[in-house]
């Protein structure tokens, strides 16, 4: 296969909400190769992490990404408190679990609409957006902001769900958007038009994704049945109870009902919570700091969250390290688009619901010898702000 | 096909039917709910200076400046990130989050906010100790612990090193 | 000349009335992208003032930028912001585009947006509310009436 042309999406392009870099190379209207190239959003999180004290952790990895931003300071707040041997109160973690369903709703929602729109269909697009707006509001009244909840911290959660106003409202709203997503499902599927767009495009087929180590919905609609709701049941998941879906195809069609069928599940998820949540305190201090290892692991709209944290008995971490979903299935990006058409390109990016702003890590690595290297943040923020002394 | 159709044309006039869902703003205000995380304010009467909001703050946008007679306590608004946590750390309960939204400006600059409070001398060596508040407040707590024969106004108003050497002058003398 | 000012206004009243938006995320955590994407969705719909987000800044009027800046983005971002048309307003929406943030201290953090490009609005907020970012893009349009002025 002769390379006739290289195509360059990005770093800012229509189609993208973050900048990112794919260079398609291309025969005629077939993609023979990808480079991936991210490092536009990295803004040394880790790095910052040690930098600041327990409290204010939180509040800085939950803007690691706007859309999965309650996922990062649970699961942050998860690992200090396995650290720390901290056992959190029981209402606190069905609390936990409320605010990260809903969030699983809003975040599934955005990217159906995101996909509509890649495939022309801005009427869908609009009408997904439409049904997500309630669940913004809501999170408005009940932890202050659309995006940003800041409702977790080490030990608990910050705000409590009111039993009279707030559970009502929560209620009501899922059983407005509930019937609209039936809808809107039945609208995607039934449709031979969006069907021809994304049915068998971008298909990883069940090997692929188990050597690439894929995550969350993307593996899910590839026959791997791996949820860390089920498998390592965290916050209120074992008392509430998860139905995982499964389909086998693994193309965009799939990858986009596994995310609508979360969606409703994570509706039924809500309500069962609310029914069961215990009365008791939402919070618990600290009384010491520990020294030790922590790992924090919590199923992000994306996939799997990992957060490890290691503490010196001081006030201020000694290492963070941060192990976001994408980061595991931006590289199956490759697979998928290689023989795929020109025209698919986008959606092929858009559908394993890529994060960049989660996935920028650093790694050093000596193009010359090919080796990776490990070197302090310290040394490394001071070689960089000497090369932009000079450059 | 015909019913994929059907089934989105009828959402389309679903959505025609019921009331218009957009929002006229600018113009029919939209306030934000009670609890939002907006723009903070201080209560001028309650803060004591403590600058216990100034050491908690993830994003570094509360100053604490103190200059002889006086600390300013200030807020940069653009660099404020919402969060709340200043709010939950004040020990007076000062701080408020209300639920103004829109701090849309042409100079950064000028979105801050400050209070201002006065600054105690030391009266043997005129050294700055601590806000006017601050002390009162240790005042009535002390108050509250020791015997009123023990407590001692002047000790209260001196600075640490000046307190030191006033006690330890007090206890060769015996008179503690 | 009467005829090229009288010209000019018309130019200068499209402009207000229909200006084109042209989105540049600098390394932002996406939140005041969403919010922006949000504004044009049927609950806030700024269509109905005209504003279109647009794929190429050469056919922008308004210029949204988001996020702190990111060292790799320093050189698109000047890039960008030289190929939109004059005149032109930027809007920096969100904490992160007028002072950083909580990133502030990081090595690969080159920001605030105004250290880079003129900045004539700041929406401060994270994320701001699309309503707010609305009052800054209204804003923003006031800055064409006095550009033209004088």
């Amino acid at each position: 296969m002769s390379v006739e042309a290289t195509l360059p999406i990005g770093p800012y392009h229509p189609a993208l909400k973050e900048p990112e870099f794919f260079k398609l190379f291309l025969d005629g209207e077939k993609v023979v190769d990808v480079a991936i190239r991210l490092g536009y959003t990295h803004r040394g999180i880790e790095y910052l992490a040690e930098r600041k004290t327990y409290n204010e952790i939180p509040f800085l990895v939950e803007r690691i990404c706007g859309i999965c931003s309650n996922v990062h300071p649970m699961c942050f707040c998860q690992a200090v408190e396995e650290a720390w041997g901290l056992q959190v109160p029981d209402r606190a973690r069905y609390i936990r679990t409320i605010i990260g369903e809903l969030e699983r709703i809003h975040s599934h929602l955005l990217w159906a609409g995101v996909a509509a729109h890649i495939i022309g269909y801005d009427t869908l697009f609009m009408h997904f957006w439409k049904h997500r707006e309630p669940v913004c509001e809501l999170f408005e009244v009940l932890t202050g902001n659309r995006q940003n909840y800041a409702m977790n911290c080490i030990g608990g959660v910050r705000r409590d769900i009111d039993p009279t106003k707030h559970k009502a409202l929560i209620l009501q709203t899922l059983s407005q958007i509930r019937p609209s997503l039936l809808r809107l499902e039945k609208a995607v599927t039934e449709d031979p038009v969006v069907r021809a767009r994304i049915e068998n495009v971008g298909v990883l087929s069940k090997d692929q994704a188990r050597k690439l180590c894929v995550v969350g919905p993307v593996a899910r609609a590839s026959g791997l049945a791996i949820d860390v709701r089920k498998d390592e049941p965290y916050a209120a998941y074992k008392e509430v109870g998860v139905d995982v879906k499964v389909l086998t195809e693994g193309d965009v069609l799939s990858r986009m009902l596994v995310r609508l069928l979360e969606a409703l599940e994570s509706i039924e998820i809500v309500k069962r919570g609310l029914d069961a949540i215990p009365p008791g305190p939402i919070r618990l201090e600290p009384k010491e700091i520990v020294p030790g290892d922590g790992i924090g692991k919590v199923e992000a709209p994306r996939g799997e969250d990992i957060h490890y944290v290691r503490s010196n008995g001081t006030d201020i971490p000694e290492r963070v390290k941060i192990r976001a979903p994408s980061y595991m299935n931006v590289p199956s990006i490759a697979p998928q688009i290689i023989g795929s058409s020109l025209a698919d390109a986008s959606l092929i990016i858009a559908a394993v619901d890529p994060c960049f702003c989660c996935t920028e890590r650093i790694a050093l690595v000596n193009v010359k010898t090919n080796r990776e290297s490990s070197v302090d943040f310290e040394s490394l923020a001071q070689s960089w702000r000497r090369k932009s002394k000079h450059s | 096909m015909k019913t994929a159709k059907l089934r989105i044309i009828a959402e389309v006039l679903r959505s025609l039917a019921s009331r218009a869902y957009t929002l006229k703003y600018p113009r029919v205000a939209s306030p934000a709910p009670q609890g939002f995380r907006g723009k903070l304010e201080y209560d001028i009467e309650k803060c004591t200076g403590c600058a216990a909001c100034v050491q908690n703050c993830p994003a570094a946008a509360l100053k604490s400046i103190s200059n002889g007679d006086r600390r300013t306590i200030e807020v940069w608004y653009g660099k404020c990130i919402y969060c709340g946590r200043c709010e939950e750390v004040c020990p007076e309960r000062a701080i408020t989050l209300t639920t103004a939204y829109s701090l849309v400006t042409g100079r950064k600059e000028e979105i801050k906010s400050s209070v201002q409070l006065e600054i105690n001398r030391c009266l043997r060596c005129g050294k700055p100790v601590a806000t006017a508040r601050q002390i009162d407040k240790v005042r009535l707590q002390v108050k509250d612990l020791v015997l009123p024969e023990d407590y001692d106004a002047y000790l209260s108003s001196l600075c640490f090193d000046c307190r030191k050497t006033v006690q330890a002058g007090l206890l060769l003398a015996g008179r503690i | 000349m009467q005829g090229g000012s009288r010209r000019l206004k018309i130019f200068d009243w499209s402009r207000r009335k229909s200006p084109w938006a042209f989105h540049l995320n600098t390394g932002s955590c996406n939140n005041c992208d969403i919010e922006i994407v949000d504004v044009l969705t049927p609950r806030f719909d700024v269509e109905r003032f005209g504003i279109l987000l647009q794929g190429s800044p050469r056919h922008a009027d308004v210029l949204l930028v988001t996020g702190p800046v990111t060292r790799q983005v320093l050189p698109r971002l000047k890039r960008v912001y030289e190929q939109v048309p004059k005149p032109n307003v930027v809007v920096a929406v969100g904490t992160c585009a007028t002072s950083t943030g909580c990133y502030e201290g990081s090595y690969n953090i080159v920001g605030p947006v105004d250290r880079v490009i003129p900045v004539d609005v700041f929406v401060p907020g994270c994320p701001p509310r699309p309503q707010a970012i609305i009052d800054g893009v209204v804003a923003a349009l006031e800055k064409f009436k006095v550009e033209r002025s004088d």
